[in-house]
């Protein structure tokens, strides 16, 4: 599966069904640069997610919403319903152990 | 069998794998979690010889895409020990080499306050680069008196509305230059003399109280704090096969060795005076060099 940007648009309409996985990163952010491959990775590995990124500085409101002060967040969804967030850097492992 | 296994694939250790490769030598970095250390957290580097500016991310994937194109075999794996034999042993096997350079760095200090951890992504940050635009038009407070802390006030203060500077001291350990620069700032208020004791709120962090050093205390109302205190060793591991100090940094006998033969230490593990980035690497070219004249002797 491949990792997929959407914008603040379309963040509920993607998580809104099924098992979600959402990047939340800004470009400026090294350890957010460090994480992309990473998830691109577990994205191969996992089939059961969707896998998408979000740029949160244009999605202030999910940013809000979520109570985002951290990058980068992971946001784990389940129809809809968040199920966990991971802040700061991970490793495949343990992601994919989130994940399981 | 490598001929050198590194431990840590920040700048230290990368520096380390480049020396060792270009010398010809089978080389193997092992790493916990992703390539660069601390520096891929700096905003920007300025102070490292010949580069003018450069982000710390740009920097670490330069000397990291130096190092692969050279071969260098990385493995993301956790080193659980190293043993007499240089053996190392990881969460995921066990490798052999002539002689391990042990490039561990160093993380974050913590104020180690009751829910700090919990706190973290809520309110507690330790890299103002990275989160300073989630606080945008709030109030906030940095605690520390060094580079990083000052920096960081610096940083925040363009961003929100207010921002503390809170040190144990009333001197700093940082350059004049950012002390001087922060003091113009007109929505920064200095705390001196204290220190954060305690940290309030529900679901994310809704104020701080701070002690003075005369014992008084303060409630003070943030939606962020910013702990800037400096780094602390991660060397728990090694304890029982290299000399730690009583701050947990690898003892060293003079530049790179341990009090082990064969076994070197490179970059902010060590016990040293100055941890940069130009320490850093000086460690790692300095390791990788000795490293080698010393198997073939």
């Amino acid at each position: 599966m491949e990792v997929i940007e959407i914008n603040e648009k379309e963040f509920e309409e993607k998580t809104k069904k099924g098992k979600v996985f959402v990047d939340c990163f800004a470009t400026w952010c090294g350890p957010c640069k460090m994480l992309s491959p990473v998830i691109d990775e577990v994205a191969k590995e996992v089939e059961d997610y969707n896998f998408y990124k979000l740029d949160v500085d244009d999605a202030q409101e999910v940013a809000e919403k979520y109570g985002i002060m951290s990058i980068p967040t992971m946001l784990i969804f389940d129809d809809g319903k968040l199920k966990e967030t991971l802040v700061g850097f991970r490793t495949k492992d343990e992601i994919k152990e989130v994940l399981k | 069998m490598y001929d050198i296994i590194i431990v840590g694939a920040g700048p230290a250790g990368l520096t380390a794998a480049l020396y060792a490769l270009r010398a010809n030598k089978k080389v193997l970095v092992l790493e916990a979690k992703s390539y660069g250390g601390q520096i891929i957290n700096a905003n920007k580097v300025e102070n490292y010889p010949g580069i003018k500016s450069i982000s710390g991310f740009d920097y670490a994937t330069n000397l990291y895409n130096q190092v692969k194109e050279l071969g260098c075999e990385i493995k993301y794996e956790t080193v659980e020990r190293v043993e007499e034999n240089k053996n190392v042993v990881t969460n995921k096997g066990s490798y052999n080499a002539k002689a391990v350079i042990l490039a561990t760095g160093a993380e974050n200090r913590k104020l180690n306050i009751d829910k700090e951890r919990d706190f973290v992504g809520r309110g507690i940050s330790y890299c103002a680069t990275c989160d300073a635009n989630f606080y945008k038009n709030k109030t906030v407070a940095v605690t520390g008196g060094g580079n990083t802390a000052i920096e960081d006030a610096i940083y925040l203060s363009d961003i929100c509305d207010k921002v503390y500077l809170i040190h144990r001291r009333d001197e700093f350990r940082a350059e004049k230059k950012y002390v001087e620069e922060l003091k113009t700032k007109s929505n920064i208020e200095f705390v001196l003399n204290a220190n954060v004791v305690n940290l309030n709120g529900n679901s994310k962090l809704e104020s701080i109280i701070i002690k003075y050093n005369d014992d008084n205390e303060k409630e003070i109302k943030v939606d962020g704090l910013f702990i800037a205190i400096g780094q602390e060793p991660k060397n728990e591991i090694f304890k029982n096969i290299v000399e730690l100090d009583k701050l947990g940094y690898i003892v060293a006998l003079d530049d790179v060795h341990t009090n082990k033969k064969g076994i070197y230490v490179a970059g902010d593990a060590r016990v040293k005076s100055l941890r940069q980035l130009t320490t850093a690497v000086a460690d790692g070219s300095i390791a990788a060099t000795t490293a080698i004249k010393e198997m073939e002797n």
